[in-house]
């Protein structure tokens, strides 16, 4: 855990609530980020950062973070993002929601996000966020997903060969 | 060069473009590359679709948005204390209540028969009291009298 968030979870458990909002501000934006390009939606992204602080409250006289405070929120976004697409199951809407979240963009952008990104699944479009966009390591990414790295070098392989497909038509 | 032979070096191109590709294989990869315009195509798409993938924009952190928001609804502010706290104080609230309920009139009884001992006490000890003195000095000035005369 860095210093600052190591500081401030110390501070928060100890009682300080302001401590919570100055962790939630240093991470809010890259958790909104991977959150929005995943579910599609930046009013989900919002609900699932909410979410996932939430949790972190609830977690605070009992949670030992050994590694990093970053990569637990990280992580618990992620699972949350997971579970909000299994029960909704509209991929149909994603492009849209994809749209939705990143208005004021540059046409080459708008058409890869809308031809390009919102037609991989969730688990596709998570697999490469988390290589491309959160710059995690193969060997990261295999821990993350409990996979071999091999599995992990061969999906993305399929992935990055997909989506080569899909911007040609 | 037929299909799965540029399979097979698309699969190296994407493991390059991780860092993730031996040595021993570089070369080889190259050696494709150079007689392979379509895996050289695959190459330049994989660095664009990089490219654009690192350059998605921030999104916009809405003005007012808290790790705790005010408009939480009460419930879930409730659950930000330690489960075993909230644990507790449930326990001892629904305790009490089932307590309060268990036999009102009892409990009245017994609180007006506690006054009632109280006041018996008080009413019984004092003029006792008061009386056993009264009775003393006047038997001592009785007594002194008696002495006197």
């Amino acid at each position: 855990m860095n210093d600052l968030d190591q500081t401030d979870w110390l501070e928060y458990v100890g009682g300080n609530d302001a401590a919570l909002e100055r962790i939630h501000r240093r991470h809010r934006a890259a958790l909104m980020k991977y959150c929005a390009y995943t579910t599609g939606s930046h009013s989900r992204a919002q609900d699932v950062v909410q979410e996932t602080f939430l949790r972190l409250m609830n977690q605070r006289s009992r949670l030992t973070i050994k590694t990093s405070l970053a990569d637990w929120l990280f992580i618990c976004a992620r699972n949350l993002c997971f579970s909000l697409s299994k029960r909704e199951k509209t991929q149909e809407s994603a492009v849209e929601r994809l749209t939705e979240a990143t208005t004021g963009l540059d046409a080459e952008t708008v058409r890869f996000i809308e031809q390009v990104l919102s037609k991989l699944s969730v688990e596709e479009r998570d697999l490469i966020l988390l290589r491309e966009q959160q710059g995690y390591s193969i060997r990261e990414i295999a821990l993350l997903l409990s996979v071999t790295e091999e599995t992990v070098r061969v999906r993305l392989y399929r992935v990055r060969k997909k989506m080569q497909e899909i911007g040609r038509r | 060069m037929n299909t799965k032979d540029c399979e097979y070096f698309e699969q190296l191109l994407s493991s390059r473009l991780d860092e993730e590709l031996p040595s021993e294989q570089q070369h080889e990869l190259e050696n494709h590359l150079a007689v392979c315009p379509s895996c050289r195509d695959f190459d330049i798409e994989l660095t664009s679709q990089r490219g654009i993938l690192q350059s998605l924009p921030d999104i916009v952190v809405p003005d007012g948005f808290r790790a705790a928001p005010n408009t939480l609804k009460w419930w879930r502010r409730r659950l930000s204390m330690p489960m075993p706290v909230a644990a507790a104080i449930a326990l001892v609230a629904v305790g009490g209540w089932l307590l309060a309920l268990r036999s009102p009139a009892k409990s009245n009884i017994e609180m007006s028969e506690t006054s009632i001992m109280v006041h018996s006490v008080e009413t019984v000890r004092v003029p006792a009291v008061q009386a056993i003195r009264v009775e003393s000095e006047q038997d001592k000035s009785k007594n002194n009298e008696e002495e006197v005369l």
